[in-house]
């Protein structure tokens, strides 16, 4: 860092017995770096150092800052734009007070061009014409005072306009106009809106209207409809569900048109006023809906991941234009995130978390449609011959994949759900089926008891191999008999086989690992008998208590900066998603109250 | 007739040899140890002024009777020795003899480093330096006893100086960070300089013509703290030859190594910036060197009807030599290698999978 010490000693210079340059002025420029550059090399270091000088006094004089930068042809074309060359003003931290305002010249040594560049406050200090007059009589500097003389004038011709602008100040520094004061925001607001928001008495309204629908998107059987929907779940769980509608947001924001309506109007149960808020803006040029969570409970339940999970869905009714259906969708969602914790959980999640023994469950269910009767039937009688043979509970199910769930968890809870196992440790196996529209399917495997001890992770990944690899191709039934009799062989054998093929891979894969290994051998021991060679350094007779490398300059000089577009990786939760939403976490609106939410546009 | 200095043993008169692991003179016929004392003549030497066109302006012609001849001083026998050689044994009587008018004056070598490592030590150290090499011929070692070893003090050129100058480089760091949906990144260009000023200490350039200078390079390195001052009692049963290059025509290659040692290490002070290139600058050598002999073994196998030379250092105990590789070995190498470790990964699946794991 040069100098930083010198600069010190003159601030306090300056500021002890002057006090021109106030207390903290340290912080108004940096001297991190020499405010003269030359990349080429014709100046000497003493050059440089009395130029650096010239424009620290320069820049304590008018208070704002300036730098010169003499380059070569070749580095020309990578600092002469504005860009580039703010760019290398703000790397060098060049810049007086808080905008760094600043000159910046530059001049081509081989084709003799100058330019001025300015930053901040300095930007239009200096007229145009003055500017090119000067660029004009940088050759005639060059011919009778040399580089030096080009660098030194640049400077001392903008102090010299500076200081003659603050004489004429000075003449006329009686004068003036004072500016005025800005008008008041007269924007509208809507008609709900209370006349202040300082104070504002929260109340309960238990016959306000769930539904309002100024926008005019839903039929009235529609509405009504999810009115009563919103009743029962209002009497069921106590929890407040608030769908509004409008053709604008005031210039509030969504967020803050969905959080106000909900707080300004008696809605949520609760100290703390639990419940959801869907506001939909119908605006052509802003269209979109912000969902506004309000209460602890809610808040903690309507957590980022699970907005976008909901948002999701709702996004696929909204840009299709399917309002009514798609509000009533989201309304089922929040009483399922209410009731159950997640918002896409099937009916029987939470039912069955005990253990228990039913015989009489059916041992293959295709709650997904994936099967044919006759197919089910094959497979029933297929899983019961196990069964009966191996001594352990064998089933298969197939479902809608259950979205923001985990799969594991909802297997096991169906496992008990149903009622399946034998003994008392309830020995069972069951291979969960779960697909989803326009996705594959994927296989999950939940076992207990001796059927557990001999489902290996090996033989639990290469039994769902085994299946996904015909389900993928849509030969459901195939892909599932076939998981039974490698089940029943796993549980006869404790391993699940292994086709001659594979092994064949195995040993290829063996023999090239093998080869590699034996080559990088090889090679190894023919370089331990490599021939003499002739030394090529002398690194063995360095002599370092007498040596010495000193850094004599690291001179930044101009920054290139590419853009690639490259957007954050978007998270493929439902069918049709138009991306993430926005979500802001817990935090005040202009009530007072908490809340958090997540919005999308459409 | 040229002048010859022998070594004899006080007490019975029989040649004396310098003995490296008692670094002593000893007599092979009486026992006798005789230690050679620290403060030795040393001749006025002038590098610089060697006139070593004078003293080679004749050797270009190898006929028989142009070679000088000397007289061995034990038997009188006539003795005619090589122009490069300055120490030998008499064929006759095999006393060791001294040729001193080829280490006299501009001749005299400034310093020597003398053996450390006894002939009855080299089979340990050649079988030490066979063992790892697994492409060796099987009947190498049985077949192929080391032949005749020969210990000759090599002359050296030790060069001393210092590499300076500045070097310019231009350099880079990048910085990557995220602007919305872009990723941005921003190089940053430098002109750095660096001024060096680097000292190298006895850097061996070989002097003799007649040894390839791969092999001696490879000897080093040379511990020069462990030199003496020139004495020709040291020679005592080694052959030893005189420099027949000049320093002047070797320089380049000490000065070439220096240089590349320099920049190497100005190179290790940009390390945080990427993308390094020079970009003007230059490096100076300012070097003097001295006249030393150092001290190494010579010995050839003969193996397929092919020479294969190896050389010791005699200070270090270091081999070094061209080994010739089997074809048989090396394909037997390969596929057991290759093998074993296939078949290890097919039985690490074949007991995976019998364990069910």
């Amino acid at each position: 860092m040069k100098r930083k010490i010198c600069a010190l000693f003159l601030l306090l210079a300056l500021c002890v017995p002057l006090c021109v340059v106030p207390a903290g002025a340290d912080a108004l420029w940096s001297e991190d770096y020499y405010r003269a550059f030359d990349s080429s090399d014709q100046l000497s270091d003493a050059e440089v150092e009395s130029l650096d000088e010239s424009c620290i006094e320069f820049m304590k004089q008018h208070r704002v800052d300036i730098a010169v930068l003499a380059v070569t042809a070749g580095d020309w074309d990578r600092v002469s734009g504005r860009e580039q060359a703010k760019d290398y003003f703000d790397e060098c931290r060049f810049g007086y007070g808080e905008n760094a305002d600043g000159f910046l010249w530059i001049y081509n040594v081989d084709t003799e061009e100058m330019k001025l560049f300015c930053f901040g406050a300095a930007d239009g200090m200096i007229p145009q014409d003055y500017i090119d007059f000067a660029a004009e009589k940088a050759p005639e500097m060059l011919a009778d005072y040399g580089l030096k003389g080009v660098l030194y004038g640049g400077v001392g011709y903008l102090s010299k306009y500076l200081e003659d602008q603050a004489g004429d100040a000075q003449q006329s520094a009686s004068g003036g106009d004072s500016s005025a004061e800005r008008a008041a925001d007269g924007s509208v607001l809507p008609s709900w809106y209370p006349a202040s928001t300082e104070n504002f008495p929260f109340f309960h309204d238990e016959a306000a209207p769930r539904i309002v629908d100024n926008a005019d998107i839903f039929t009235d059987e529609e509405e009504a409809a999810m009115e009563a929907r919103i009743g029962e779940i209002r009497r069921e769980l106590q929890r407040d569900v608030v769908v509004y509608t409008d053709v604008t947001d005031y210039g509030l924001g969504h967020a803050a048109m969905a959080e106000d309506f909900y707080d300004y109007n008696g809605y949520g149960y609760g100290d703390e006023a639990e419940g959801m808020c869907l506001f939909i803006d119908m605006d052509p040029e802003n269209r979109g809906w912000w969902a506004s969570a309000t209460g602890s409970e809610s808040e903690s339940l309507y957590s980022e991941y699970v907005a976008n999970l909901i948002d999701d869905v709702l996004y696929e009714y909204m840009a299709a234009g399917e309002y009514g259906s798609g509000v009533a969708n989201w309304i089922e969602n929040i009483r399922t995130l209410y009731v159950k914790g997640t918002p896409f959980a099937p009916d029987w999640y939470g039912e069955g978390t005990q253990f228990s023994h039913d015989p009489s469950s059916p041992r293959v269910v295709d709650d997904a449609g994936l099967l044919s009767e006759a197919e089910v039937a094959a497979l029933t009688e297929q899983a019961a011959e196990i069964a009966q043979a191996r001594g352990v509970d064998v089933a298969v199910h197939t479902m809608a994949s259950p979205v923001g769930m985990n799969y594991s968890e909802v297997c096991e809870q169906y496992y008990r759900y149903m009622g399946y196992g034998y003994g008392d440790n309830y020995d069972g196996i069951l291979l969960t089926v779960l697909k989803r529209e326009g996705y594959y399917a994927v296989a999950r495997i939940t076992a207990f008891g001796a059927a557990a001890d001999k489902l290996t992770e090996t033989n639990k990944e290469r039994l769902c191999e085994l299946c996904e690899a015909q389900t993928n191709e849509h030969a459901y039934y195939e892909g599932m008999s076939r998981w039974l009799s490698q089940t029943d062989h796993m549980l006869r054998t404790g391993r699940v086989a292994r086709s001659g093929g594979y092994w064949a891979v195995i040993a290829a894969i063996g023999s090239v690992i093998g080869s590699i290994f034996g080559g990088v051998s090889l090679g190894v021991a023919k370089a331990k008998m490599a021939p003499p060679r002739e030394s090529r350094d002398a690194d063995a007779y360095f002599d370092p208590a007498t040596s010495r490398i000193r850094d004599a300059g690291s001179h930044f000089l101009y920054t290139t900066t590419t853009r690639h577009y490259d957007p954050p990786q978007q998270k493929s939760s439902g069918g049709g998603s138009s991306g993430r939403s926005s979500y802001h976490s817990s935090h005040s609106g202009s009530s007072g109250r908490s809340h958090s939410g997540s919005g999308r546009r459409f | 007739m040229e002048q010859v200095m022998e070594q004899k043993c006080t007490a019975c008169g029989a040649p004396l040899r310098f003995d490296p692991e008692k670094g002593k003179l000893v007599c092979d016929a009486c026992g006798a140890v005789q230690a050679i004392p620290e403060e030795l003549q040393i001749g006025d030497v002038d590098l610089d002024g060697f006139d070593f066109n004078a003293m080679t302006s004749h050797a270009t012609d190898e006929n028989a009777e142009d070679l000088p001849v000397y007289n061995c001083v034990s038997c009188g026998a006539e003795v005619i020795a090589p122009r490069e050689q300055i120490a030998t044994t008499c064929p006759y009587c095999g006393n060791n003899i001294v040729l001193t008018d080829k280490v006299a004056g501009k001749l005299r070598p400034d310093a020597l480093i003398p053996f450390r490592i006894d002939k009855k030590q080299l089979p340990a150290a050649v079988n030490n330096f066979y063992k790892g090499k697994a492409l060796l011929p099987k009947n190498f070692f049985s077949d192929n006893a080391m032949g005749k070893v020969t210990g000759v003090y090599v002359p050296f050129w030790m060069f001393s100086g210092h590499i300076g100058g500045v070097l310019r480089f231009r350099g880079e760091t990048i910085s990557t960070f995220r602007q919305g949906d872009y990723r941005v990144t921003q190089t940053h260009h430098y002109q750095l300089v660096r001024d060096a000023d680097l000292s190298f200490r006895d850097v061996p350039v070989d002097a003799s013509g007649r040894i390839a200078d791969s092999l001696m390079d490879s000897l080093e390195p040379f511990d020069t703290s462990d030199a003496k001052p020139f004495d020709m009692r040291y020679l005592a049963g080694f052959t030893a030859d005189r420099f027949d290059r000049e320093k002047g025509d070797v320089s380049d290659r000490a000065q070439r190594r220096m240089i590349t040692s320099a920049e190497d290490a100005v190179s290790s002070t940009l390390n945080h910036y990427g993308n390094v290139r020079r970009a003007g600058g230059s490096l100076h050598a300012n070097l003097s060197a001295r006249y030393m002999l150092l001290p190494v073994y010579l010995f050839s196998i003969s193996h397929g009807g092919k020479d294969y030379s190896f050389a010791v250092n005699g200070q270090t105990g270091k081999v070094v030599g061209e080994l010739p590789i089997s074809k048989s070995v090396s394909g037997r190498y390969f596929w057991t290698r290759m093998g074993a470790v296939a078949a290890a990964f097919v039985a690490a699946f074949f007991v995976k999978y019998m364990m069910g794991a």
